[in-house]
């Protein structure tokens, strides 16, 4: 039995149909990049699976039992939205009080530690905090929520690149302390390749791909090198995207490398998550 | 558990309004019993001001209470059952909260000012000369189911708003008012009036002041009420989601 086991979701906005027949099966205790263009379904499909949208079709089970209407199921699950969901009246120690009660493993010392770390003043009202401290603050209440699902939707909106790479730090050292099941959805996919282990990828509504970081980035490599060796090399050869720097140029190829046909003078790598997520978004048709 | 919660926080989201509201309330009263005491002639004090206040008060507090705390409740992992049930038994705690307190301002203020309230203007007939525990438990009872049905509708119509599209909002804002107005004013002229006198007497009945004077029968319809509103709550709960 899948840990989450979405069946069949399918998720309709009058005429417009933001899910389609969504199936996945998550483990437990990995970390899921949920990626997708603006308008893909992402935040669609996290608000399903926390019970904040009521699914047309379809259903998502956490060890066999029905998200819908679960107050026991959804107290295992916290969700982070980009969305303001907070009063803004509250102050920030205040949502800290108050998610310590709504979740009892909510560890309110470790929120107040990881407040001083990223420098979020808690005495601050919601509706006093910038953009990206409002992600700070959300991603705060979700790492000390100590859920065994933590579901956190674009949790780097507005983050300095300082706040980011403290993000990523914070997010491995809990998730080695403490293993959950964690999904991202974002857009900066470079960013989160080194920490997922599965992809998921959604368009139109659709599931695109569901594959593991290793397999997908198997599936073909970047080539650097002079600008001539580079394009008398990938002539022929299906190219997801060029990069060009001075004299020279990199180039992301989808297909499987031939050591024995590459030229002295280029150097291969490992392909780019990002080159590859544009190249299935724009071309390939969703099943 | 998380049901306590919920209610724990509605009620702590409303203390800080009740404070001001009674500490306003409080303050008047010291007012108008200082004035009466000093003063020559007894004065009275407006009739029914105190539970007029509260039905002002609880309404809006009703009406404030779905958007931001169901926002609340979604990111807390609490389902809408357990939202519907937290409302309703917070806004009952809160009206028996509001309906002490004014009881026992009405027991006081009479000993003070010549005041009248609502429940002595409808009801007083039936309390000539009997102990005023009966009286004080009556309008206690009245005012606790009064509130609860004003605080649950403020919260229907905010869901009702909740639920609606722009032109939906434009006519639920202008159809009842249009109704009531202008439509059955003008179809009871046409009847020679006979829907005025039916409706007064339905109300009238509703309220135990048919005839008789029967706080009770005010407080089983006001009960009935409550019911039917609470089942259109459910109802608009149950298929509330975020907006995107």
């Amino acid at each position: 039995m899948a840990f989450i086991d979405i069946r069949n979701l399918t998720k309709k906005f009058g005429a417009t149909t933001a899910l389609c027949k969504i199936n996945l099966r998550l483990e437990k205790n990995k970390i899921y990049g949920l990626l997708g263009r603006n308008g893909a379904g992402k935040t669609t499909l996290l608000n399903i699976m926390t019970n904040k949208l009521i699914p047309t079709e379809g259903e998502v089970l956490i060890e066999g039992q029905c998200v819908k209407e679960n107050d026991a199921v959804l107290s295992r699950i916290y969700c982070m939205n980009e969305k303001k969901l907070y009063p803004e009246s509250l102050t920030v120690n205040e949502v800290f009080y108050w998610s310590q009660k709504f979740y009892s493993s909510f560890d309110q010392a470790y929120a107040a530690e990881l407040s001083q770390l990223f420098g979020l003043k808690t005495r601050k009202k919601i509706s006093e905090l910038s953009t990206g401290y409002s992600s700070v603050f959300k991603i705060i209440v979700a790492l000390a929520s100590n859920a065994e699902i933590i579901l956190l939707d674009e949790p780097i909106l507005g983050l300095d690149a300082n706040h980011r790479d403290l993000f990523y730090k914070e997010l491995l050292k809990n998730y080695s302390i403490n293993p959950r099941t964690i999904v991202i959805s974002t857009h900066l996919i470079e960013e989160v390749s080194d920490i997922i282990e599965e992809v998921i990828i959604i368009s139109k509504g659709k599931t695109l791909l569901f594959d593991t970081v290793e397999n997908l980035l198997s599936q073909g490599y970047t080539v650097s090198g002079s600008s001539t060796a580079v394009e008398n090399y990938i002539a022929g050869k299906n190219v997801l995207g060029v990069d060009s720097l001075g004299g020279l140029k990199s180039a992301y190829i989808l297909d499987q490398l031939n050591r024995a046909e590459l030229p002295e003078g280029l150097e291969i790598s490992k392909l780019d998550l990002q080159k590859l997520f544009v190249h299935l978004t724009n071309s390939k048709e969703v099943v | 558990m998380r049901l306590k919660t919920l209610i724990q926080y509605h009620l702590w989201d409303y203390k800080r309004a009740i404070m001001i509201f009674y500490g306003i309330i409080i303050t008047l009263f010291i007012i108008f019993a200082i004035v009466n005491l000093i003063s020559p002639q007894r004065i009275n004090v407006s009739v029914g001001g105190l539970e007029i206040a509260s039905i002002i008060f609880i309404f809006v507090a009703g009406v404030a209470s779905f958007t931001e705390i169901f926002y609340f409740s979604l990111i807390n992992g609490v389902s809408r059952k357990t939202q519907f049930l937290a409302f309703t038994g917070s806004m009952f705690s809160l009206a028996a909260i509001m309906a002490a307190v004014d009881s026992v301002f009405g027991f006081i203020s009479l000993r003070l000012a010549e005041v009248q309230n609502l429940f002595a203007v409808f009801y007083g007939a039936k309390y000539q000369g009997v102990a005023s525990l009966q009286l004080f438990v009556d309008r206690f009872l009245w005012m606790l189911v009064i509130y609860t049905l004003i605080a649950i509708t403020g919260y229907l119509i905010s869901m009702i708003y909740y639920h609606s599209n722009k032109t939906t909002k434009l006519i639920v804002s202008i159809l009842p008012p249009v109704f009531f107005i202008i439509v059955l004013p003008l179809i009871d002229s046409m009847t020679s009036f006979k829907i005025f006198a039916w409706l007064r007497g339905l109300l009238l009945r509703m309220l135990g002041l048919y005839n008789n004077v029967n706080p009770y029968i005010a407080i089983f319809s006001t009960l009935v009420a409550v019911a039917i509103v609470s089942f259109f709550n459910y109802l608009l709960i149950s298929k509330a989601e975020v907006k995107n």
